[in-house]
C-alpha cells in the first residue's frame, strides 16, 4: 500500500516534473506568435491533466472574454464572446459556483467546461483556461500546483506577446502617420509650384489613391454658386445633387454613419460611395470629395478621413492659386496690350509739329490712363493753309481711345478734300453717328488758318470754348459751330471766322485742363487759365504751354484724373 | 533636376520597368506617363522592379492604383519586385500587399507570368 502510493507519487513527479515546465517556458518565450503560445499552452495543459476538452479565453475588455482557441469540442456560438461577472482569482469549479443562473455559468455548463484556471500576470487577469477532465474529477493537489505554474508561465509569455504586438501596432500606426505627414508636406511643396489646374487635380488624385488605397472617387467643386463634378473615377454617371447639396456634409462622414436620411444613404451606397469629405475654405464648403471602397474593403479610420480632408483643402488652395495666377497672367497681358495701344495711340498724334512762318505753335497731350480719348492735330493743306484740331471723346480708357483713333482717321481722310469746315464736320458727325451707339460723344474744335489772308475759320462742335487773347487785350471765345458729334445725324454746323493780328494768342484745351481738381475737389477753372495766358502772352507758344501744364499739375497735386490736351497758337 | 529614372526592358513579352531614385509628387507624373505608354501599346503584363528605388510617396503609389484595374481587365497584371525593406514597409502600411503581388525577385514574377500565360 505504502509502496503503491510511493509509486504513484513518483509517477506524479515525472508527469509534473519541473523540466517540463522549463521546456514549456523555453518554447513560449522564444520568437513565436500569440496563437502558437495559446495552442502550445492548451495542448500541454490537456496532455498533462488528461483533459478531453480545452478552451482559452482572453480578456478584451472588463468582464468580456474572447475565445481564442478550442480543443475537443465544437465551439458554441454563444461561447465566442463571454461575459464573466465573477472575478477570476484562482482555480474555479463551475459546478460549485453559487449563482447558477448567471448566463456565463449556463454557457460553460452547456459546453461542459468544468474548471476555469485564470491567466494572471502582475495581478492582471489576462484570460483563463477552461478544461474538462477525462475523469471529470477535481484536480489533485499536484495537478493544481502544476497547472498554476503552467498558467503563470503562459500568462507571462502572453502578456509580453500582447505588449509587443501592441507596440508593433502602435509603431505601424505611427509609420502610417509619418507617411501621411510626409505626403502632405510633399504635396504642399509640389502644389505650391504647379499652377496648372489639370496637373493639380491629377497629382491630387494619385496621392489620394496611393495613400488611402482607393480607386474610385470623385471631386466636386463649387463654381460660382453651383457644384460641379470636375473629376470622377466612378464607373457610372453621378448625380451631382446626390452628393453636393446636403448640409450634413460639414464634416467628413462615413456613409454607413449617415442617419439623417435613409434614402440618401441608399443612393450613395448605390453609387459605391463609402465616405464624403467636404472641402472648406474660410469655413465655407467649396467642394466635396466622395470616395469609394478601399483595397480589400479595409474600413476608413478617423485618421484616413482627416488625411483626405487635409489634402482636399490643399487641393482647394492650390486650385485657387492657379485661378489667381491665371487671372494675374491675363491681367498682365491686358496691361501689355494697353501699353502697346498707348504706343499706337501716341503714334496717331503728331510726332513733330510742322513749322509755319509767322505762326508759333505748340501742343501737348498727357493721358491719364494707358490710353486716352483726347486728340489734337495740326495738318498742313497747302503753303497757305493749315488745319488745327482738338477733340475730347467721352469716357476714358480703351473705348475712348478706339473712337479717338477713328476720329483721327476720318479727319485725316477728309481734310485733303478741302471741304468747307462746316461740311467736313457734318460728314464726320454723320460717320460717328453711324458707327457708334448713343452713349458715345465727341467734342471737336476744328480751325483752318489762312496765312495769306491772316484769317481763321472754325467750327466748334460742343468743345470747351478756346480762348483768344488779342493783341489789344480783348478776350474772345470761339463758340460758333453746333452740336457735339455723335448726338444726331444730319445736323448742320455753322462756321465762325475771325481776322488774326500779330500778337494774338489762341489757346485750345480739353476739360482735363479746366476741370483739373485740387485735393479739396475744387476745379482749376478757366479764370486761372486765362490769368496764365494773360501773364505769359509775350512769351513763346512753348513757354505758355509749359506754364499752363506745370500750374495745372501743381494744382492737382500730381493726381491727374482726366486726359490733358493743350494747343497754343501765337500769331507773330 | 530630379534624381528619378525609369528604364524599360522586355523579357519574353513581359514589360519590365526599372525605377531608380525618388518617386515623389514631383516625379510621379513621369512614372504615370511610363505606365500609360505601356498600356497604350496594349502591353498588360508588367513587372515593376524597385531594386534601385530609394523613396516612394503616396502619389507614386497612386500610379499603381490608377492602372491596376485596367491592366487586370485586360487579363494582365502589375507585379512589383525587388523592394528594399524600407520601400516594402510603405507598401505594407498602406495595405498594398492585399491587392498586388509583391515578389522578392524579378525571376519569380517572370515565372509567375509565364505560368499563367
Amino acid at each position: 500500500m505504502l509502496n503503491h502510493k510511493k509509486e504513484n507519487r513518483a509517477d506524479s513527479v515525472t508527469r509534473f516534473d519541473v523540466n517540463s515546465l522549463f521546456e514549456f517556458s523555453k518554447v513560449v518565450n522564444s520568437d513565436v506568435s500569440l496563437q502558437f503560445i495559446l495552442n502550445h499552452f492548451i495542448l500541454t495543459a490537456m496532455g498533462k491533466l488528461l483533459c478531453i476538452r480545452g478552451i482559452v479565453i482572453l480578456k478584451v475588455e472588463e468582464q468580456t472574454f474572447h475565445t481564442e482557441t478550442v480543443r475537443g469540442f465544437i465551439l458554441d456560438e454563444r461561447m465566442k464572446n463571454i461575459v464573466i461577472t465573477q472575478k477570476l482569482k484562482s482555480i474555479m469549479y463551475i459546478n460549485s459556483i453559487k449563482k447558477k443562473n448567471e448566463k456565463w455559468v449556463t454557457i460553460l455548463n452547456k459546453n461542459e467546461i468544468q474548471v476555469l484556471i485564470p491567466l494572471i500576470f502582475k495581478n492582471n487577469v489576462l484570460g483563463a483556461l477552461g478544461i474538462t477532465k477525462l475523469s471529470r474529477k477535481k484536480l489533485t493537489n499536484e495537478e493544481e500546483t502544476y497547472i498554476k505554474s503552467l498558467s503563470n508561465i503562459a500568462a507571462a509569455a502572453i502578456a509580453q506577446k500582447l505588449s509587443v504586438d501592441k507596440l508593433i501596432k502602435v509603431n505601424r500606426e505611427l509609420d502610417k502617420q509619418i507617411h501621411q505627414a510626409t505626403t502632405l508636406f510633399d504635396l504642399g511643396k509640389e502644389f505650391s509650384t504647379i499652377l496648372n489646374r489639370e496637373r493639380v487635380i491629377k497629382l491630387f488624385s494619385l496621392s489620394l489613391m496611393g495613400q488611402i488605397g482607393v480607386r474610385q472617387f470623385a471631386i466636386c467643386l463649387k463654381e460660382g454658386n453651383e457644384m460641379k463634378i470636375v473629376s470622377s473615377r466612378f464607373h457610372g454617371p453621378i448625380d451631382t445633387s446626390v452628393i453636393c447639396n446636403h448640409s450634413e456634409f460639414e464634416n467628413p462622414m462615413l456613409v454607413s454613419e449617415i442617419v439623417a436620411s435613409q434614402k440618401l444613404k441608399n443612393e450613395l451606397k448605390e453609387i459605391g460611395i463609402s465616405a464624403i469629405i467636404p472641402m472648406k475654405m474660410q469655413d465655407e464648403v467649396k467642394g466635396v470629395l466622395v470616395v469609394g471602397e478601399r483595397i480589400a474593403g479595409i474600413p476608413y479610420t478617423q485618421s484616413d478621413l482627416e488625411y483626405i480632408y487635409s489634402i482636399g483643402n490643399l487641393l482647394l488652395i492650390s486650385l485657387e492659386n492657379s485661378r489667381l495666377f491665371k487671372e494675374a497672367v491675363e491681367k498682365q497681358k491686358i496691361e501689355d496690350d494697353l501699353l502697346i495701344a498707348r504706343e499706337i495711340q501716341r503714334g496717331l498724334l503728331p510726332k513733330k509739329l510742322p513749322k509755319f512762318t509767322s505762326y508759333d505753335l505748340d501742343a501737348v497731350n498727357i493721358s491719364s490712363k494707358h490710353v486716352g480719348g483726347d486728340y489734337y492735330d495740326v495738318i498742313q493743306i497747302s503753303d497757305d493753309n493749315f488745319i488745327i484740331a482738338i477733340a475730347d471723346v467721352s469716357g476714358k480708357g480703351t473705348p475712348a481711345s478706339l473712337l479717338m483713333a477713328n476720329l483721327q482717321a476720318m479727319i485725316r481722310a477728309l481734310v485733303p478734300l478741302k471741304l468747307p469746315l462746316s461740311e467736313l464736320t457734318k460728314r464726320v458727325n454723320d460717320l460717328i453717328c453711324e458707327s457708334t451707339g448713343n452713349d458715345r460723344f465727341i467734342t471737336l474744335f476744328l480751325a483752318s488758318v489762312d496765312k495769306k489772308h491772316k484769317s481763321l475759320t472754325y467750327v466748334n462742335s460742343g468743345h470747351n470754348l478756346p480762348f483768344v487773347l488779342r493783341k489789344d487785350g480783348m478776350i474772345m471765345r470761339l463758340e460758333k459751330g453746333g452740336l457735339l458729334l455723335g448726338v444726331m445725324k444730319s445736323t448742320t454746323y455753322e462756321e465762325g471766322i475771325m481776322q488774326l493780328v500779330t500778337g494774338d494768342v489762341l489757346v485750345l484745351f480739353t476739360d482735363g485742363v479746366s476741370e483739373a481738381m485740387n485735393p479739396d475737389g475744387i476745379e482749376f477753372g478757366e479764370e486761372r487759365l486765362l490769368k496764365i495766358i494773360k501773364s505769359k502772352k509775350n512769351e513763346s507758344a512753348e513757354k505758355i504751354k509749359e506754364q499752363i501744364i506745370s500750374e495745372v499739375q501743381e494744382y492737382s497735386g500730381g493726381h491727374q484724373s482726366d486726359d490733358i490736351t493743350l494747343l497754343v497758337l501765337k500769331v507773330c | 533636376m530630379t534624381n528619378f529614372k525609369i528604364n524599360f526592358r522586355e523579357s519574353s513579352n513581359i514589360q519590365i520597368i526599372d525605377l531608380k531614385g525618388y518617386l515623389d509628387a514631383h516625379t510621379a507624373p513621369d512614372f504615370e506617363n511610363a505606365i500609360q505608354k505601356i498600356i497604350n501599346n496594349k502591353q498588360y503584363n508588367i513587372i515593376v522592379n524597385c531594386k534601385n528605388l530609394s523613396y516612394i510617396s503616396s502619389a507614386g503609389l497612386g500610379v499603381f492604383m490608377a492602372y491596376i484595374e485596367e491592366v487586370r481587365k485586360n487579363k494582365g497584371d502589375i507585379k512589383i519586385t525587388n523592394m528594399s525593406s524600407k520601400i516594402y514597409n510603405v507598401f505594407d502600411i498602406l495595405g498594398f500587399p492585399l491587392l498586388y503581388e509583391i515578389m522578392n525577385t524579378e525571376e519569380d514574377a517572370l515565372k509567375k507570368f509565364t505560368k499563367s500565360v
